[in-house]
């Protein structure tokens, strides 16, 4: 796509997808927030690294939406991160319930015997001088089986979700360019879809005839659940596992990442577990998840004093926006004891994180088990990415210190 | 009942809107704002829904005098 550039128009290139920027991201994103509050990326899209910018944008999906940026690969029908109509409050309010702090407390305990059962093979390994990759060990299966039990999916079936939604954020993984569609990736990924999609059918079959208290039996059984078709509802629950699993893996990788380079940090953790839920807000803050959020200009529009036309791509960077010094002191410090503010990194307004309550829970409770149970450890050997868009150290090799 | 915000760490869901629009409403940038800090009775069980509904944890309700139930 073209712009017609305002004179005044920053205009950088950036591949955001470069190996660099997947491993270090911070001085580019720096640099891109500074150059101004929107950015023409060379490679064919606008962009913004500015807080400011970016919560304004999380709050207008009138001026840039969210369809169609995002319904390519999950399905238009999908409201987590994408409807931005009527039909979203609905949808949203079926699982509504089931993600409030409430419903959720009882999972914690749940949290911390699985993580207790993955972490004791893995330390006796790490007792007899192996390096283990604690990401996939331990960080990637933890969601998969909280999001397969609340979705009543059964146990043996976990390794094929862990299959399948990693399949499908490896499509998602961005830096395809114009050819996206014939990369082996996103092939994978649209095989996974489809499998999963089956799989999800025959549970949706099975629940009309035997509803339980799990999530597919809720949407199965909403009222608003009755007005949609079956492809509808695969759409949206197949995304709800992806979303379920994909985020809060990386959200853990990143913490024991962190705590194995900051042994002071795991000390004072350790000496006062009241600090957890605030300490791993702020290391979410700082090396958030999600990085990348796509829009679309709804007509044509003026953002920050730049014409963009009818459809124009938006890159919102949120790793960017979280390292704002318009918003944070200190920004680039990593720093336990700031002063609790909202960061984006579970989103903003009507797209704001529906799993931000689990995904808070799920990081507290393991962390806790972690600091019961692993002694001193580091990282041992490079580390891998998983990629920008859904941004973790993987693999991410540790040893006892 | 006494109800307090947090509005620093809101995330801008509109839960509470949703639950308790007498209670609570958002500004133009989205952010919660407490219309009532002190709700009558039969505001009280949405003022309560409003607290546990919101994803961000920043509605803190709590019960003033022996009239507040």
């Amino acid at each position: 796509m073209s712009a017609t550039l305002t004179k005044d128009v920053p205009v950088m290139h950036v591949d955001l997808y470069s190996e660099e920027m997947i491993a270090d991201p911070w001085p580019t994103l720096r640099r891109i927030r500074e150059a101004g509050p929107v950015v023409w990326n060379a490679c064919g899209h606008w962009m913004s690294a500015q807080d400011r910018v970016c919560r304004y944008i999380f709050n207008h999906p009138e001026v840039l939406g969210a369809e169609p940026a995002i319904t390519g690969f999950f399905g238009r029908e999908a409201f987590i991160a994408i409807d931005d109509k009527a039909q979203h409050n609905a949808l949203r309010n079926i699982w509504a319930i089931a993600f409030r702090r409430d419903t959720l407390q009882p999972l914690s305990s749940l949290i911390r015997q699985i993580t207790s059962d993955l972490l004791d093979p893995l330390i006796e390994r790490m007792r007899a001088g192996e390096t283990v990759d604690i990401a996939a060990d331990v960080c990637r299966l933890i969601p998969a089986f909280v999001i397969s039990h609340m979705m009543g999916v059964a146990d043996e079936m976990q390794p094929s979700v862990v299959e399948w939604s990693d399949a499908m954020a490896k499509a998602n993984s961005g830096g395809f360019g114009d050819n996206y569609a014939a990369t082996p990736e996103w092939q994978a990924g649209e095989r996974a879809k489809a499998e999963l999609a089956e799989f999800l059918s025959e549970q949706i079959r099975h629940r009309r005839d035997h509803p339980g208290e799990d999530l597919i039996s809720q949407i199965v059984h909403a009222e608003v659940g009755r007005t949609l078709s079956e492809d509808e509802i695969i759409i949206n629950t197949r995304q709800l596992l992806f979303a379920g699993n994909e985020t809060t893996a990386n959200w853990l990788a990143h913490i024991c990442h962190i705590l194995g380079q900051r042994p002071e940090l795991r000390a004072e953790l350790d000496g006062n577990r009241d600090l957890l839920p605030a300490a791993l807000e702020e290391m979410l803050r700082w090396e958030p998840v999600v990085q990348v959020m796509p829009r679309n200009a709804v007509g044509r529009i003026t953002l920050e004093g730049v014409e963009m036309e009818d459809g124009a791509s938006f890159t919102m960077l949120l790793g960017g926006a979280n390292r704002d010094p318009e918003r944070y002191v200190d920004p680039e410090a990593l720093d336990i004891h700031r002063e609790p503010r909202a960061s984006l990194a579970f989103g903003y307004g009507l797209h704001s994180c529906l799993g931000v309550t689990l995904a808070r829970l799920e990081a507290v409770a393991t962390t806790a088990c972690l600091l019961d149970k692993m002694p001193a450890y580091q990282i041992a050997g490079p580390i891998g990415w998983t990629g920008f868009n859904l941004r973790g150290p993987s693999p991410l090799p540790i040893a006892l210190a | 009942m006494k109800v307090a915000i947090d509005r620093r760490r809101c995330l801008s869901s509109g839960y509470c809107v949703m639950e308790a629009p007498a209670v609570f409403t958002q500004d133009e940038e989205g952010l919660v704002v407490l219309l009532d800090a002190n709700p009558p009775p039969d505001q009280h069980a949405a003022a309560r829904t409003a607290e546990i509904a919101c994803p961000a944890a920043v509605i803190t309700v709590s019960e003033e005098g022996s009239n507040g139930a």
